[in-house]
């Protein structure tokens, strides 16, 4: 029977110093530079979900001080907190004009004299909250670091990302990752009584497209539904890669094979009633584009024209389900485009 | 009580269909302690509501589906109060939070945080389950807020989040849930459950009969189950459904379909404001626009020659993004009303000269 407690494995198993970071070695030379020296400057961290930013955000804070420090030192905010211009004008600004004492105790800990915050998708705060956030960094700088955590670089204001020291986080190589995974896998599989295969783990690296999150949350509904299977082998299904793709929300080979195959037909019905088909379904409409352009770029049977026509067209279908537009007109609209470059391709290739 | 609610499944093993989904379910629920988010998502009518309360029977036992509905008053900070109603059990609770309109992050705030503050003494395993509906109705900022949420709750509280589009949740959430695709039903596992019910409900029922109302129902089973009852209720007496029953289809696709065939018929002004008043008339009968425009863009698709039906479909794409932005529905409906008939008229005239 399993052990574990409720905590997630992505709690559990977050890096603990800088040294656990894997892969982003650049960026961890440079901040254990920083904590050595004890000088460290506003940092910008951006990149892909779950290439590590906030583990190296924590990391780093775990490295400056002794726990017991940490909560005078150290205020994180992420999107689920209030964050307006309100927010940035009395707790942000509050917190970052406090002064701090040394504290004597903690010998092991470089406990440089300055607090940290940490604004963990700084891409969702507002432009006026930003502004503001401005003239807060420059004038509690002797005290205060500013560590903006974010995905879209872009979305952060210049003036604001001009102030900080900007790293880029690269989404992680597999063979990084699979180190990782397995330990945790081996780790958890112990505990569990399970005992996972390297298929079921590469089948799990490869739906993660390098966002380690994503394979941790993989891994552990993985090991779920195997520990709950093992109790009972009278009906063991197994777990393959498809059933791990399912579980990822990716839509299998030949699901995304039909529906190309209706495409090649010329015939809108065919097409309609495929689509419909794949709706009903229920498969998610943005993967399956992503799926469909990858199919697109490769193929021989269209022209560089309709390649870059569909290729807009797909954007625009991606840009307007963002908005909440409906998922089965933005897939005809794709599907009957594609019907009809197709088309013309063929015809052209027959010439 | 309707035949749907009450030939629901109320446990994993009596579910029709999807065998593997009840298997995955079922060793999920016996390790309540590693359990992770779920996500279920699936068109509407394919029973993701069912295998969810069935699931939470198997979890907690039959004390969950002894359910009450209360009413909770939340403020915002702007001083603004909302209403939602919740159902709940001792150990969960559902609620649609996209009822709150733009108020929305704050009411899940405030449930997640009071669930997970306080331990549940009446249950041994120790988890609560929060089950939001509609989860494509929240707004990008409640979803945003519900990011962190659940990771710092995840001790005490697990989420089960269920909606019909998976698209509109951002990418962000999907990745730290366990997704549960339900597909709806094929034709004929449809038929094979209306069968049945028929034959609890000890009438006869033509197999002629349950395959076309299968086909009517857009592999939606909760319209067969509806569409079956009520041609029940016109076949009148305690005898079977004869084999050509007239399937009544709902009164406001009849309409569609009117307003469809009275636009390719003739392209006019005078059309056009005939068309806005049967519009209206849709939208105060509680439509959603963009399924009226769906189900509109689907009947003229019928009557089309092949070498229009791309413009047409990429205008009713465009003009139901137009929906989902704007707010004011029905000048875009009314705009690809006009903007049909203008393509129709065109194609018309290449074609005759």
């Amino acid at each position: 029977m399993s052990s574990s407690d409720g905590t997630p494995w992505v709690e559990r198993y977050r890096p603990q110093t800088l040294d656990d970071v894997s892969h982003q070695t650049e960026v961890v030379a440079t901040l254990k530079n920083a904590v050595e020296t004890g000088r460290l400057p506003h940092l910008l961290l951006y990149g892909p979900p779950g290439s590590g930013k906030t583990s190296v955000a924590l990391a780093l804070c775990k490295d400056l001080w002794h726990p017991s420090q940490w909560r005078r030192r150290v205020l994180e905010l992420n999107a689920s907190d209030e964050r307006g211009i309100s927010v940035v004008r009395e707790k942000i600004k509050q917190f970052a004009s406090l002064s701090v004492g040394t504290a004597d105790d903690t010998k092991k800990y470089p406990n440089p004299p300055f607090k940290v915050i940490i604004l963990d998708e700084a891409d969702t705060v507002t432009k006026d909250a930003q502004a503001a956030l401005r003239r807060i960094i420059e004038a509690h700088s002797r005290i205060t670091r500013f560590i903006l955590v974010c995905n879209y670089v872009t979305r952060i204001i210049e003036p604001l990302a001009s102030r900080c020291a900007k790293f880029r986080f690269m989404a992680l190589p597999p063979a990084t990752m699979k180190e990782r995974v397995t330990a945790i896998a081996e780790a958890e599989g112990r505990k569990n009584n399970v005992i996972m295969e390297e298929s079921q783990i590469d089948a799990v690296l490869a739906v993660s497209g390098g966002d380690m999150r994503r394979a941790v949350t993989s891994l552990q509904s993985v090991q779920a539904l195997l520990a709950g299977q093992s109790e009972d082998n009278s009906k063991n299904n197994i777990i393959d890669e498809a059933a791990i793709n399912e579980l990822a929300g990716l839509p299998p080979d030949h699901v995304i094979d039909t529906l190309y195959e209706s495409l090649l037909s010329n015939r809108f019905n065919t097409m309609q009633s495929a689509v419909q088909n794949v709706i009903a379904d229920g498969y998610s409409v943005q993967t399956l584009l992503q799926k469909l352009l990858d199919k697109f770029i490769v193929t021989d049977d269209l022209d560089e024209l309709g390649r870059a026509k569909l290729a807009i067209r797909i954007a625009e279908a991606e840009d307007r389900m963002n908005d909440g537009a409906d998922e089965y007109l933005q897939l005809m609209t794709v599907c009957g485009l594609a019907l009809k470059c197709l088309y013309t391709a063929s015809k052209k290739m027959k010439q | 009580m309707l035949w749907v609610d009450k030939y629901r499944p109320t446990d994993l093993v009596s579910l029709d269909y999807h065998d593997d989904i009840s298997q995955r379910l079922e060793s999920l629920a016996k390790n309540p302690a590693s359990l992770p988010h779920l996500f279920f998502y699936g068109p509407s009518g394919a029973g993701k509501r069912t295998r969810i309360s069935a699931f939470l029977g198997a979890l907690f036992g039959p004390s969950a589906h002894k359910l009450k509905l209360n009413q909770r008053e939340f403020t915002t900070p702007t001083g603004r109060t909302v209403e939602i109603h919740m159902i709940s059990s001792d150990y969960h609770i559902e609620l649609s939070p996209g009822d709150a309109g733009t108020s929305d992050r704050f009411v899940i705030q405030d449930v997640l945080k009071d669930i997970a503050s306080s331990k549940n003494i009446r249950s041994s395993t120790e988890i609560k389950v929060v089950v939001l509906h509609q989860v494509d109705r929240l707004s990008k900022q409640a979803q945003a807020a519900l990011r962190r949420t659940m990771e710092k709750y995840a001790v005490t509280c697990r989420l089960i989040l269920c909606c019909d589009s998976p698209s509109k949740l951002i990418a962000p959430l999907r990745s730290r849930c366990l997704g549960i695709r339900v597909a709806a039903p094929c034709e004929d596992e449809i038929a094979k459950i209306l069968k049945t019910v028929a034959s609890k409900e000890e009438f006869g029922l033509p197999n002629s009969v349950a395959i076309k109302l299968a086909r009517e129902s857009d592999r939606n089973l909760r319209k067969a189950l509806l569409m079956l009852e009520a041609a029940k209720v016109q076949a009148a007496g305690n005898g079977a459904i004869p084999e050509n029953q007239y399937l009544p289809s709902a009164d406001w696709e009849v309409y569609i379909r009117q307003l469809a065939t009275d636009i390719t018929k003739e392209q006019s002004p005078q059309t056009l404001m005939a068309a806005r008043e049967k519009l209206y008339e849709l939208l105060v009968n509680c439509i959603p626009a963009s399924t009226i425009l769906k189900s509109l863009t689907g009947e003229l698709l019928n009557n089309l020659d092949d070498s229009v039906k791309l413009e047409v479909i990429e205008w009713a794409s465009f003009y139901e993004h137009r929906i989902a932005m704007g707010s004011k529905d029905i000048f875009h409906l009314e705009a690809f009303v006009a903007k049909f008939m203008a393509i129709y008229k065109k194609y018309l005239n290449d074609l005759f000269g």
